[in-house]
Formats: structure tokens, sequence, C-alpha cells
């Protein structure tokens, strides 16, 4: 494919963050989409896969192509058991192998939502559907020889934009909803995700049991009410938020494990220190220090539910859960 | 023509000097042989030792041993049911080898020859070997070694690789500890770097080439809670917890999966690679019949097993080939349309 490199165009945008770049962009998709219409022989498609959000049914992947005004056909595949940018790339394959078949099209329009596929569309190396990527190179090579005008883009849609013709790809692919069968498919990533989910659920359930991570464990919860679920990814959920400031994690953590300088820690471990709080409890606690001693300032007198709470309450009082 | 002007630039006008304490030696000449970790190194030896391997089959047919070379580390192994057989076996094989070397012009180390027995009986019957060579002649037999340290593998005798997982979970326990004086609970490195570093520089020591030892049915209990041990003050260092804390809410809260489950994962993830070797890779002669591909039957390969025996046994290229029937895609790692230019 590095032969043709001149003839493969990418229209990347990059990650949008801000809602004035999103609605720049939006403007920047309606003129392409207006000059490709208004263009001689060309193709142009939209892309799109849905996942199903259980286990018994697959993934379904779509294409969709028009010439000029009019859409003239449109496909859709089942993808079976296989991540999203495998069903993505089944897409873009699908669509790629129909429009190279139309008489007289010389240039193709991709709209696609993930630059990243688009590239590992057009790159034979081994990755994970590499079996899609080689039909697309050995169809674009042969038709990309034939003549040097022809060319191929690819548009990027941010998926947030919910534009037209991808919009329309997307309710297409959530239309069909398929079972899997007794032995779907699967790809290379597929695989490694099912070993990756099957470890990842067994030290969940390890976790429930009291005796591996302590009776005393302070649950908490996210912001949106969820509880903190267990995971390795980015440090992990009780890290990532407080990774960089050394104090506020290490009286966090011995907090949440209700191991810390305190009086009933004192107690259960026989440690020649003072039981009473500094304000003059006569048990020092873990709920005595969150909730109701008074030497420490607290936003609001409830029981601490979420991190956020803690992790502010930790950086307010510096000298709670620390050495006296 | 270039050939002879990159052996030249190797190996002739290169100088050495000595270093003691702060005294340095002037240089002196140094044109025989090459430099030591020499990329041209590995491509002579093998240069050398290619003719010496093919008259060695050649010759010791009858001996019915098998010759093996790591560059200019060479290996000679006997199978047979009687370790007498095998060493009267391996006295004549090493007869035969330094022969040849010799009239190539080349030495063998008699003092740096190692010798290992890989047995799976209860015995502990280890006869020693007279090569007929000093060091190891007369009264100075060369005994067994307990095991055998090849290409970063420590082989034991009954191949339980327990000094294996010994060596690199220490290993990576000392490493955890010297790693105390980056931060302590109340300075230096905050915790999000501290987790980092140990993913990053000591799981990979701790678990490195898990494989031989860690697969369905291994027993491997004492293995792991080595590694556990060590995961264990990782966490505390990490957390800054006290060294009472419990161990999962270590773990959980440093974001540090167990490590058996850790090597459970990175297991299941390897065995599909097998699936991306090229068509003549020669773990796919082992596997069973489904995947030789483009590669002839090893005479052990899974594809020769019956039924009943392929249920007792238990290892890595078991798990792959039970596996990889789950993976329905195929791969092409050396496609045509992958090539530059094409």
């Amino acid at each position: 494919m590095d032969r043709f490199s001149d003839q493969v165009i990418f229209d990347d945008c990059g990650p949008l963050l801000e809602q004035d770049a999103l609605e720049a962009r939006e403007r920047d998709l309606f003129t392409i989409l207006r000059n490709v219409r208004l263009s001689d022989n060309t193709v142009y498609c939209s892309g799109d896969a849905s996942l199903p959000d259980n286990m018994q049914h697959q993934a379904i992947s779509v294409a969709i192509l028009y010439w000029e005004f009019e859409e003239f056909n449109r496909v859709r595949h089942v993808a079976s058991r296989v991540t999203a940018p495998d069903a993505e790339l089944f897409a873009i394959c699908s669509a790629i192998t129909l429009a190279t078949q139309q008489d007289n099209c010389e240039q193709i329009y991709i709209f696609t939502d993930s630059m990243a596929l688009a590239c590992r569309a057009v790159d034979a190396s081994l990755h994970s559907d590499q079996g899609h990527s080689l039909a697309v190179c050995r169809t674009l090579a042969a038709w990309l020889a034939e003549d040097s005008s022809c060319t191929i883009t690819f548009i990027q849609v941010p998926s947030k934009l919910e534009w037209s013709i991808h919009k329309e790809a997307h309710d297409y692919a959530k239309g069909l909803i398929s079972p899997a069968g007794l032995r779907p498919a699967t790809s290379l990533d597929s695989v490694r995700k099912a070993v990756t989910k099957h470890s990842q659920e067994t030290w969940t359930h390890m976790f429930e049991d009291p005796s591996y991570k302590g009776c005393n464990f302070l649950h908490l919860e996210r912001l949106d009410g969820d509880t903190l679920k267990l995971t390795y990814i980015n440090g992990g959920v009780w890290l990532s938020p407080v990774g960089g400031n050394l104090s506020v994690a290490m009286r966090l953590f011995r907090c949440i494990l209700n191991h810390a300088p305190i009086g009933l820690y004192y107690e259960q471990f026989n440690i020649p220190e003072p039981l009473t709080c500094n304000c003059g409890f006569h048990c020092q606690d873990c709920d005595h220090v969150l909730l109701s001693c008074n030497k420490h300032k607290r936003k609001a007198n409830r029981c601490p539910h979420y991190l956020k709470d803690v992790i502010d309450f930790l950086e307010e009082n510096p000298s709670v859960f620390s050495f006296r | 023509m270039w050939g002879d002007s990159l052996l030249h630039t190797y190996v002739v006008d290169r100088f050495t000097s000595y270093l003691w304490g702060s005294f340095r030696s002037g240089p002196r000449q140094a044109d025989v042989g090459v430099g030591q970790g020499s990329a041209l190194s590995p491509v002579l030896s093998a240069f050398y030792i290619a003719p010496v391997m093919k008259l060695y089959h050649m010759q010791a047919v009858a001996l019915k041993t098998s010759l093996l070379s790591y560059v200019d580390d060479g290996t000679v192994m006997v199978q047979s049911k009687s370790l007498d057989k095998n060493r009267e076996t391996l006295k004549d094989a090493y007869a035969v080898l330094l022969r040849l070397f010799v009239a190539i012009g080349l030495m063998l180390e008699h003092s740096k020859t190692e010798y290992l027995i890989f047995d799976c009986s209860h015995s502990d019957y280890s006869p020693p070997i007279d090569l007929g060579y000093a060091p190891y002649t007369g009264e100075n037999l060369l005994k067994p070694n307990l095991y055998w340290r090849y290409l970063g593998f420590y082989f034991d005798r009954k191949l339980l690789f327990h000094e294996h997982v010994c060596y690199y979970s220490t290993k990576a326990l000392s490493l955890v500890k010297a790693m105390k004086i980056l931060g302590s609970s109340t300075r230096g490195l905050p915790p999000k770097e501290k987790r980092l570093l140990y993913r990053s520089c000591v799981l990979p020591i701790a678990t490195y080439r898990y494989c031989l030892w860690y697969y369905e049915g291994a027993r491997c209990k004492k293995a792991l809670s080595l590694l556990k041990i060590m995961q264990r003050k990782a966490g505390l260092w990490i957390t800054g917890a006290f060294s009472t804390s419990p161990t999962g809410g270590i773990e959980a809260l440093a974001g540090l999966i167990p490590v058996h489950l850790h090597l459970q994962k990175m297991a299941g993830c390897a065995n599909f690679r097998a699936a991306t070797l090229s068509d003549t890779h020669p773990l796919r002669s082992i596997l069973s019949q489904n995947h030789h591909k483009g590669t002839h039957p090893h005479p052990c390969a899974i594809s020769q097993m019956s039924e009943a025996f392929k249920r007792k046994v238990k290892g890595t290229v078991m798990e792959i080939d039970r596996h990889l029937p789950e993976l329905t895609k195929s791969f092409e790692p050396v496609a045509l349309e992958a090539q530059p230019g094409a």
C-alpha cells in the first residue's frame, strides 16, 4: 500500500473537546458533503458498528453507499463476538469493497468515527483483524493501480455530533439484534478481552470476602452513586484521584483500611498510646473522626458516602489520621 | 570484497588497556579474537560450528544423541532408560566432539563442562562421569549439578522450576526493598509513581518466563506464595499502610491485581499468540494436526499422542493447543501486502 500513499488521504480532526470546535467541525463536514455530492464519478459511504450490551447477542457492522444525492446500496453484516474496533473495521472493509465495484468510480469518500481504524484498514501488518485489512489492501491496490487519478479519502466524524449520514448508519446498525449462536466467531482482541474479563471478575469475587479485604474496609461511592469498582487500569479507583498527593493519599488509605494512628487501632494492637481523642471523646475511632469530632472542619454533617467527600475532608484538615 | 574490509575493521588495530583502581595501563595491541559482546562473534562462531555439527551428526549416528548449540554454548543430550548407559554414551559423544573441534582448529574448555541429569523418579542416584580429560579424570570426576542455568532459566532435576521461581522472586523482593530509599509514607515519590515503578520494573522480573511453571493444573502453590509476599511488600510501600493491614485491601487500594490472577491473565492472553506465528515456526511442529501448517510433526508432538496420554500431560504447550480453537481468525504474519513497496 505504501506505493499509493499520495492516493490515500486522511482527513483527521483529532480529539475535539470544546463545543465550539465541534460546531466548526460540523460546518466543515457539511461543506465537504456538498462538494462531494456535486462532483462527478464519486462514491461516498458512511460506516458504523453497534455492539450489544450482553453476551447473548453479536456485533453488527453497517455500510451505506451514496452516489450524488441518492443512496444506492446499504449492507448490514453480523460481525459475531468481536470488539468495537474489529466491527468498525469490518464496516470500513465492506464499504470499500462495494465502492470499488461501482462502475466509473474515481473518488471514494468514507465517513467514519475513528481515524485510527481507517489507518489500520490500509495496514496489512499483523493485528487483531488482519483478515479484513488484507482484503482492503488487495482490493484497493488493484483499484488504485488502474488509474493514478483515483483517490480514497477517509473523513473523521466525531460520533458525539450524531451527524446526518453517519447518524443514519448508526441507526441502521442499532436496528438489528442478532443472537450470537453456539460457536460465535472471535478475533484476537476479543478472546484476550474475555481472558482479562475473567481475571477481573475473579478478583471482584475474591474482594467480596471480608477475610481478604479486611472486615473494616470503608465502602465509599462515586459521585454518580455507583459503588467503587475494582480495577487495575490507570492505578485503580482509589489511587487515581489522589495519586499525586503523598500526604492525602497515605491518610486516605489508612482511613479506608481502618489501620490508622487512632485510639481504636492502638487499643486493638496493644500499643501504649492514648486512646482518647483530642476533643475529649473516650474512644477515638474512624467514624468519630470523620463524622463528629469538633476539632476538625467539615462541610456537611452527614455520613461520608462519596470518595470525593473524604478526600476534601482530608485536604481541609492536614492533621487528620496523621501521627501526633 | 566488502566482507574482507568489514572483518578488517573488526579485528585489526584494536587496542585494550587494563584498569586497577586508579592505575590505568597503556594501550596494548589486541589483534587476536573479536571483542567481548561484538556483533561479529555469533556470526563467526556459527560459521565455525556449523560444519562441526554436520560432521558430528554423520559420525555419531549410532550414539543417538542430539546436539544443540547457542552461539558458543553447545549441549549434548542423551535419552535412555538407564543413567549408567547415558553416562557411557555421553563420554563417547564428548570424545567424538572434541576430535572434530581439534581437527578444525578449535578448543573445548574441559573445565567449563557441566553435567545435569533429568530424572522424574524418586531416586537420588547420580553417577559422576570420568570425562577422560583434565580436570575431570581419575579421582576428580565430573559430578552432576543440582540445577543448570541456561538462557536465564534455571532447570532442575525434576523440571519443577522451583529454583527458577525462587531466584526471580527473591530478586524482585530485594528490588522492592531497595526501592524503599526512593520514598516513604512522608516524603519521596508520590504513590502513583511508586506504583508505576513496581508495575514496570519489578513485576516483569518476578514473572520472567512464568510459562515454565504456571499453567492449568501446575503445582505452584509455593511459588505463588513467594510472589504474594513480594507483592504485599510492594503494596505496603505504595500505599504507606501499616504492616498489620489486610493484603486484599492493600492490593485494591494500590490497584494491583493479585499475582495469581495476573499470571492467569498473562498466560491466557499468551496462549493465543501461537496463532500469529509464521507457518514454519518450530512451535507449530509440536502442536496438534490442525496447527502444523508448513512444519513436519515432531516425534513428541501432540498430534502423535494417544487420547489417554494427552489427558495425562500438562504444560503450557497443551494449554496453547487446547485454547487455540477458541480463536476463529487466522493471521498472515508474512503477508505479501505488508511488504514494503507491495
